[in-house]
């Protein structure tokens, strides 16, 4: 457009080019697309009702929170910070510390995992093959934790007059079978690769997805130029998957310290309680496993998690924009 | 025009959505009418005009809506008070009692069952629950208390048995909190160690002087438990020609038999704990006076416990000992019972375990003693007063009312109402069995059952007349309610007999401030997860408890934790509530 068609545009819209008028313009807008607002309203109030009103309670974590006197009527805790200073000094701080981040790091190193799997499963030609692997793969997502960590127990299991699957497979090729859940060691692997058995299917579902969104002529292209299989998977379907596996690794960074007690402190026994001790199973015990319910503290202890994963999801999200991929903000 | 139609019904939607959003908020008005209330406590009949009083409660997954329980509307029918029950899952209660505690619209006028002694030392250091030792504000009489006035059960047995005023005596020096009675017995809740009797028949163990048993042709000693152990897993004691098919001991770091074991060595459990003990043996066997009597300590730090932890290491390295101690569950113990494989077990009966085929093969076995310790002990899982029955917010105007309920619950005509219903109607008698004497009502009872309706399980239909099915004890007990006709039942109740007179709690029920136990509680905490770190380890050989070095590392760390601290608020607590007898700490 040249800069005469550009004014000549302008002055259509607005009349006289002046601030008022770009606002008129806006309001203009506005009314023109409110349909569209109004259906935005209702996920906003979700978010501002369940998302931005709680955390109104976050106050508690720097209060001497007890029931009868609510979370306005709480005196403040002297001083403000005690219980972050009480959570930094407790002599199992960086043990926890080390032991969540271990478990994250160890979530992150089979990170790929669904990628290739998704990557697999599109090179499969017969359809119902295709069907049939994914509903296999998808099944143990629909399995509750509960059951799905005691088939674990199951699966695992070495006693004297008991062994579980995989001891038998271990023993078949000849080696010393393991008290898998008996063992530190092995604590932050089986947490991370039972969690992959039973997601592997359900997190490459977005990446299949992401996959046949290529446009097809890419393939047709590359055929045409003579490239093989692995070729085509190395420059054509891993740069389209990239963006979206940028997305979910940056969201996964965010989640860093966010892992989830439930499973750990299924998964927990005496002998493994070494790495199996993390921050989230130490906030519910101290607010409600324990005789004496700490909501302050506990709430201090969430409060900081949550930060240093905002730091991280930051962090990540900047190295990637640094880097010229996707970015959440 | 059909773009705006469906814009306008998406805002109308979005409307009503909003507007349900703030509904329910109308708050509860409560006209209360002092001349209502009937103070009589001749009169069964506890208002003139029906009122409806809200309770919030725990209940049991069996268990369905507590005002359609026979118990509660043969309450409403004598008192004329309707009582909506708030029920919480057990394992919410904490988190929605909290929310109870907040809600101003429609607040509870009492909370009913395990009330935890924190909440009641906290709760009444802010002035947020009435004094059940204070006056009634509406007639202004200061001469008697409210539980005198109101509460004649409760207060007869507060009398007999002074120990219910300490229990529930706060700090403060005043009462908010009901307790929860059992006179019957010693509570009876305890977990019987199981033997092979048989085995040792079959391995003639007796033969051999005292090596695996003394007199009482069972083991006696540890050691003796030891060689027994022993003696099962080398010989084919289950006769089957398989000798390496017995598990000589199974247990489960959570059971029962753990207690045991540490009895054995001179305390019930492994955290904070009073030394009873006025006798100890020394290195010669000889019997000599306790250098630790009455002392509050913290048990991982002593000698007993060392012991203890040499001793599980040796069963579990040497193979006595069920090699799955760290995963094992109930399926497990089960298939192995009913496969009979099981020398020792924990249970609440044999036959829960092994079936009623192999049932009397096994037999308790009393408390064990050890090299330095002669005094045999037992666990007592709950306490005879426990201060957790009801607790009544200063906001309700229903005190006194809701006082008089509650005394109901401790009549001696309406102990059986909470257990098994209306005779005749909901339990019989069953003819033909030895009756029980029961000394507090001077009378033979005789022994009884439940007349379940086809189709229904005894205690799915014992959930639809009390709240006690599922949840342990009433409020109020004074017999043994177990005490049906089924003769396995009456052998398991037999055997738990074993243990009465060695039953022992960790420590007596102590009151303290909030702040205490906040302190007590913290610091317990940090050196409970050190203990959970190294007492697996220890017993699997991970860690070397023989090796002096180890064990000094051990108590050195403990120390950091500040273990002695614990002791001495513990001590502090303990020489409140029996100022006459203090422990034997030293607290300068």
């Amino acid at each position: 457009m040249t800069e005469k068609a550009k004014t000549a545009v302008a002055v259509k819209e607005g009349g006289n080019a002046g601030r008022g008028g770009s606002k008129k313009r806006k309001l203009r807008a506005w009314y023109r697309n409110w349909q569209l607002y109004l259906l935005a309203l209702p996920a906003l109030a979700v978010i501002a009702v369940f998302c931005y009103a709680p955390m109104y309670g976050i106050i508690i974590a720097f209060k001497d929170y007890n029931v009868i006197q609510g979370i306005g009527g709480s005196p403040w805790a002297d001083p403000l910070y005690k219980h972050f200073v009480n959570f930094v000094t407790d002599p199992y701080f960086w043990d926890m510390l080390w032991n969540t981040l271990r478990l994250s790091l160890c979530s992150l190193l089979v990170f790929p995992l669904p990628i290739i799997f998704a990557l697999l499963l599109n090179e499969i030609r017969v359809k119902s093959l295709r069907t049939t692997v994914q509903i296999i793969s998808y099944a143990p997502y629909f399995i509750s934790l509960v059951v799905a960590v005691s088939m674990c127990f199951t699966f695992l299991e070495y006693t004297q007059d008991r062994i579980g699957i995989i001891n038998r497979i271990i023993r078949a090729f000849g080696m010393e079978p393991v008290k898998f859940m008996e063992s530190a060691a092995w604590f932050p692997w089986i947490y991370v690769l039972s969690g992959m058995w039973q997601g592997l299917g359900w997190w490459s579902i977005t990446y299949v997805a992401a996959l046949t969104a290529i446009d097809p002529t890419l393939y047709e292209a590359a055929e045409i130029d003579g490239a093989s299989r692995l070729r085509k998977i190395w420059h054509i379907n891993i740069p389209g998957l990239l963006p979206i596996v940028s997305i979910t690794l940056i969201m996964n960074l965010g989640n860093m310290l966010n892992v989830g007690f439930e499973k750990v402190l299924l998964m927990q026994t005496d002998l493994n309680y070494q790495s199996s001790n993390i921050i989230s199973t130490y906030v519910y015990e101290k607010t409600l496993g324990s005789v004496i319910k700490q909501y302050s503290y506990g709430t201090a202890i969430g409060l900081f998690n949550n930060v240093i994963n905002l730091v991280l999801l930051l962090g990540a999200n900047f190295i990637t924009k640094k880097l010229g991929g996707e970015t959440i903000i | 025009m059909f773009k705006k139609i469906l814009c306008l019904c998406l805002a109308a939607a979005l409307a009503c959505g909003a507007a349900s959003l703030f509904a329910g908020c109308g708050g509860r008005k409560v006209d209360y009418d002092p001349d209502n209330f009937i103070a009589d406590p001749n009169s069964e009949q506890i208002v003139k005009e029906k009122i409806t009083i809200n309770m919030f409660t725990m209940k049991a997954s069996i268990q369905g809506q507590w005002e359609d329980m026979y118990l509660f509307q043969e309450l409403e029918r004598r008192t004329n008070i309707h009582v909506e029950f708030e029920e919480v899952g057990l394992e919410d209660v904490a988190q929605m009692k909290g929310l109870k505690w907040e809600d101003t619209e429609n607040p509870a006028d009492a909370f009913f069952l395990g009330n935890q002694p924190y909440e009641v030392a906290q709760y009444s250091q802010l002035g947020a629950l009435r004094e059940l030792s204070g006056y009634d504000e509406y007639t202004g009489n200061t001469e008697k208390t409210l539980l005198e006035l109101y509460a004649p059960n409760y207060s007869h047995w507060m009398e007999e048995y002074p120990e219910i005023r300490r229990v529930t005596t706060q700090a403060d020096g005043k009462i908010y909190v009901f307790a929860r009675v059992a006179l019957n017995a010693e509570g009876g809740e305890v977990a019987t160690q199981y033997i092979n009797k048989k085995w040792i028949e079959n391995l003639n163990l007796a033969d051999f002087g005292d090596t695996y048993v003394g007199e009482s042709g069972l083991p006696e000693t540890t050691e003796q438990f030891y060689n027994t152990l022993k003696a099962f897993k080398e010989y084919d004691a289950n006769d089957n020609e398989n000798t390496s098919d017995e598990v000589p001991l199974i247990a489960s770091m959570n059971d029962a038999s753990l207690n045991f074991l540490s009895c054995a060595f001179g305390f019930v459990g492994t955290g904070i704990e009073i030394d009873s003990r006025e006798t100890v043996l020394d290195d010669n066997g000889n019997e000599i006076p306790n250098p630790n009597y009455n002392k509050i300590v913290w048990v991982p730090s002593t000698q007993e416990y060392r012991e203890y932890v040499q001793y599980l290491n040796r069963l579990y390295t040497e193979g006595l000992m069920h090699d799955g101690l760290f995963t094992n569950n109930d399926t497990n113990l089960n298939s192995l019972g009913i496969q009979g494989r099981l020398g020792s077990f924990t249970s609440s009966g044999a036959y829960f375990v092994v079936g009623q085929e192999k049932d009397d093969e096994y037999v308790a076995l009393p408390p064990l003693v050890s090299e330095h310790n002669n005094t045999q002990l037992a666990y007592e899982y709950a306490p005879r007063f426990d201060p957790t029955a009801l607790i009544i917010p200063k906001t309700t105007p229903y005190y006194r009312e809701i006082i008089r309920w509650m005394d109901q619950l401790y009549a001696l005509e309406n102990e059986s109402l909470q257990y098994r219903g209306e005779k005749d109607v909901h339990w019989r008698e069953v003819e033909g069995l030895e009756p029980t004497y029961d000394p507090l009502r001077d009378e033979y009872l005789n022994r009884w059952e439940l007349i379940v309706p086809e189709g229904m399980d005894e205690i799915a239909f014992q959930a639809t007349l009390t709240y006690q099915a599922g949840l342990g004890n009433a409020v109020f007990t004074t017999v043994d309610y177990d005490n049906s006709g089924d003769p396995y039942r009456m052998k398991m109740i037999e055997e738990r007999k074993t243990y009465y007179p060695y039953l022992k709690r960790y420590l007596p029920q102590l009151t303290h401030t909030a702040e205490e136990l906040e302190e007590i509680s913290a610091l317990e905490d940090s050196v409970n997860t050190y203990m959970k770190n190294n007492y697996g380890r220890f017993i699997n050989g991970e860690q070397d408890p023989f090796n002096d070095d180890v064990w000094a590392e051990f108590l050195k760390n403990m120390e950091k934790f500040r273990y002695t601290d614990i002791e001495k608020k513990y001590a502090v607590a303990y020489n409140r509530a029996f100022p006459d007898a203090p422990c034997a700490n030293e607290l300068a």
